[in-house]
């Protein structure tokens, strides 16, 4: 069979009809993730407030600190109220944590400065579970904010991701997809919270609440993506002239189970510490009274932030330090249940 | 080569742009030769597709593939009366490395007992159960049949056929290797056009369905029966969906590239019987068994053929993986075919029936597929197994999980599976042709947006690469 029969010049309308269809439903997709989506579109409003501050701050005062995480940071760290009573300009970079490590990282990285300090306070299990996969979050609200750099090619090289990657993830998938549908059946607003819960310095608070229950749970060490994070991250501070360390957050957990969850936390810093210093909070992050929590067990009340903000503004103030040594004397005090 | 993300589809796609080129700067000039031409490209894409996958892979593959050929070759030249002799040499030479990768952990060190770390960590080179028994099927075939070997080029191309060789399906010399011997690249409109359609459906299954049902399937519970049968239920949808996608991706590559696949699966949850389930699911294999295993054995005209039904499906069990679990999967459908077979002669049940007990029995025996914990697994089991454990109190604990957090989305999911599954059951009812109504253009269209609406950012890998 020579060339000209083995080709057929009838048009296979088939996959034109497929392709097309898959194109133009993409196209739909990402303008609703761009748009509508209600998770970018908060988060949008609020990150422009917190990089209107972090301006404002650098105008104001020169040297900055912005603390960084998922939402736990965004409902516990109070950067007005830091600011009148120790006097330390402090942006709340506090994102979703459904962004993942990487994107929260990248976000806040954008508005540190030489001289600033950096304080990570993302919650161990974004940096227990393996990198690499990032979630379709985190290029939606890159793009959303003009900055997909943040996903094609992150300052610190973890998690990059290609256009095709990165545009494939601007679409709803099955879970927003089936949650919304289930909230617009219910009555219920498409999303919990609203751009007015948000605070000049970024931090938020919420009406809702919701009973507590159980105790949140991560990985005793740092995945390898998790490591590789925190070290590149510790390597671009040092050499852009950034003081870096991590506070773990503080979580809700039933008073039975504390000592075992401070002593997991107590596992995890120990870790972290072989990177970066870490903040000592005596807690340990673990929290045991429910009343301090609105509608998770990440989410402080306004009451519990304040005084989550104000043992902060101490922690920097003094730059109180965990190290070996009193960290394991912390591990040997707790009871073992 | 997993066709779930994108580096494959670029991969090939820079593959295809290569040799296309090739072809066209090269044009007439290949003259009688266009035909090898056609065929080393199609070898060097699929070598090329396995090197990226790993070295150890394309290694692996490249070794079995070598020995079966010269193997076979040498056994050609010897004495016709002493061929059978022969074979039982090199059919295990052939499962030696499958045999190595997959069992050497569970037999060192979980049955001997000894403790070799290096065992315990070894990956099981992507696509070794397929292609070692494909390779086997083709030894056997081209003796018993007395068939002439064929070019060494033809041959690795129906050995490393690229979108059947990591998970099949399991093809013949027969179907597969005339095919491989007048390759052409021939771009032929409903060749394309039955390729799309199947691609499209192979993704939905696999990336809308499959995926979706992975992120949320919640296998811990022990005590609860509803829970568990919700996980078996989720599993058994997911598992399907995750292989039939790849099968039906595999058949629409195929199809574009002018060659014709068997057909995997063929709506095996329409099934009313044990032994039309095992008709509809992953049929090449069940064929593999039956003419390689069953048969010689004597199959079913012989006094021991329930001992035969046994032996294949425990066998069965442990090709898909080395541990307790895959035996208690294997002994369930081998149990549920022998009394399959003693009743179906004295007994007829009603087609509503015999699909309820047949799906029972199915997605029971998924729990020997992802519970590898053995005393886990006893422990859900003997949950199943426990009328107290249907109770009001277990009941109203699994109705209050599944209110809560993500119920409503499996919910869903589990509504469009449904969905999916009754125009499965139309098809095979109405036109005996699995998946019919869904190849119809409306229906593909709409999958495709589902697929682009719903499927997770997330893709995780195929399951049957992993057996």
């Amino acid at each position: 069979m020579d060339s000209s029969t083995s080709h057929s010049k009838k048009i296979p309308r088939r996959p034109l009809l497929l392709l097309a269809t898959a194109l133009a439903s993409w196209i739909g997709c990402a303008f609703y993730s761009l748009h509508f989506n209600p998770d970018v579109t908060y988060y949008r409003h609020g990150y422009l407030l917190k990089h209107q501050w972090a301006e404002k701050m650098t105008r104001e005062h020169g040297a900055k600190t912005i603390v960084y995480g998922g939402s736990s940071c965004e409902f516990s760290i109070d950067g007005e109220r830091l600011l009148s009573n120790f006097s330390e300009p402090v942006v709340n970079y506090g994102g979703h944590a459904g962004m993942g490590a990487v994107m929260l990282t990248e976000a806040a990285l954008s508005d540190v400065r030489r001289g600033d300090t950096l304080i990570v306070a993302l919650e161990p299990g974004l940096l227990t579970q393996p990198l690499g996969n990032e979630p379709i979050l985190a290029a939606q609200f890159s793009f959303a904010m003009h900055h997909p750099n943040w996903v094609l090619h992150p300052t610190l090289g973890v998690g990059r991701e290609n256009w095709f990657q990165a545009a494939a993830s601007l679409r709803p998938g099955g879970y927003l997809a089936f949650t919304m549908l289930g909230k617009w059946l219910r009555g219920q607003p498409s999303y919990r919270y609203q751009v007015s819960d948000f605070h000049p310095s970024g931090w938020a608070e919420t009406p809702v609440r919701v009973p507590m229950t159980i105790a949140p749970g991560h990985g005793p060490e740092l995945s390898e993506g998790g490591r590789q994070l925190l070290s590149n991250l510790s390597r671009w501070c040092q050499t852009n002239g950034v003081r870096v360390a991590y506070a773990l957050p503080w979580a809700y957990c039933p008073p039975n189970e504390i000592a075992n969850y401070r002593k997991l936390n107590a596992e995890f810093l120990a870790d972290i510490m072989t990177i970066l210093p870490v903040l000592r909070d005596d807690s340990l992050g673990a929290d045991p009274d429910a009343g301090d929590y609105a509608d998770t067990g990440w989410h402080l009340t306004r009451t519990a932030a304040e005084r989550r903000s104000d043992e902060f503004g101490r922690q920097i103030q003094k730059w109180d330090m965990w190290t070996r040594e009193k960290l394991d004397l912390a591990i040997t005090a707790l009871p073992t249940q | 080569m997993n066709f779930a993300e994108s580096r494959f589809w670029g991969l090939l796609a820079a593959g295809m742009t290569v040799i296309l080129l090739l072809r066209w700067v090269l044009g007439t000039s290949l003259g009688k030769r266009r035909e090898d031409f056609d065929k080393a490209a199609l070898l060097s894409l699929g070598l090329f597709l396995l090197i990226c996958v790993s070295w150890v892979t394309f290694l692996i593959f490249l070794l079995v593939a070598v020995l079966s050929y010269v193997g076979l070759q040498w056994i050609l030249r010897q004495d016709q009366r002493s061929w059978h002799r022969y074979l039982f040499v090199l059919i295990p030479l052939q499962l030696a490395p499958l045999v190595y990768y997959k069992y050497a952990n569970f037999a060192v060190n979980q049955v001997l007992g000894f403790d070799v770390p290096s065992l315990r960590h070894l990956v099981i080179p992507v696509g070794i159960s397929f292609y070692s028994f494909q390779k086997v099927a083709f030894v056997v075939d081209t003796l018993a049949f007395k068939q002439p070997l064929p070019r060494f080029l033809d041959y690795l191309n129906f050995a490393g056929f690229f979108p059947q060789i990591v998970a099949g399906p399991i093809e013949r010399r027969k179907d597969l290797l005339p095919q491989m011997q007048g390759f052409r690249f021939r771009w032929l409109p409903e060749e394309l056009n039955y390729g799309a359609e199947r691609i499209a459906l192979g993704l939905f299954f696999k990336l809308c369905l499959a995926d979706n049902l992975a992120a949320f399937f919640d296998g811990a519970s022990t005590q609860n029966a509803y829970e568990i049968w919700l996980a078996n239920v989720v599993f058994g949808f997911r598992i399907y969906y995750d292989f039939a996608g790849y099968s039906l991706i595999a058949l629409g590559l195929a199809s574009m590239l002018g060659v014709r696949l068997t057909l995997n699966f063929a709506s095996p949850y329409c099934s009313t019987s044990m032994i039309e389930f095992w008709r509809r699911w992953h049929i090449t294999l069940s064929q593999w068994f039956r003419d390689y295993l069953y048969v010689p054995l004597g199959g079913g005209r012989v006094r021991w053929w329930a001992f035969n039904v046994a032996l294949v499906f425990v066998v069965s069990g442990a090709w898909h993986g080395a541990g307790w679990n895959f035996i208690f999967w294997g002994a369930v459908h081998g149990l549920a075919l022998i009394v399959n077979r003693i009743l179906g002669r004295r007994m007829k049940l009603r087609p509503a029936a015999g699909w309820m007990l047949t799906m029972l029995t199915s997605f029971c025996a998924w729990l020997g597929f992802y519970e590898t914990r053995t005393p886990v697994l006893a422990a859900k089991l003997k949950t199943l197994l426990t009328p107290h454990a249907y109770g009001g109190s277990a009941l109203h604990e699994a109705l209050n999980n599944w209110s809560s957090g993500s119920g409503f989305v499996v919910f869903c999911f589990l509504v469009l599976t449904t969905m999916v599954l009754v125009l499965e059951w139309q098809s095979v009812a109405r036109r005996d042709t699995p998946y019919y109504y869904l190849c119809r253009p409306p229906v593909l269209v709409a999958l495709v947006i589902l697929t682009v609406i719903l499927a997770p950012g997330k893709s995780n890998g195929f399951i049957y690469f992993a057996f």
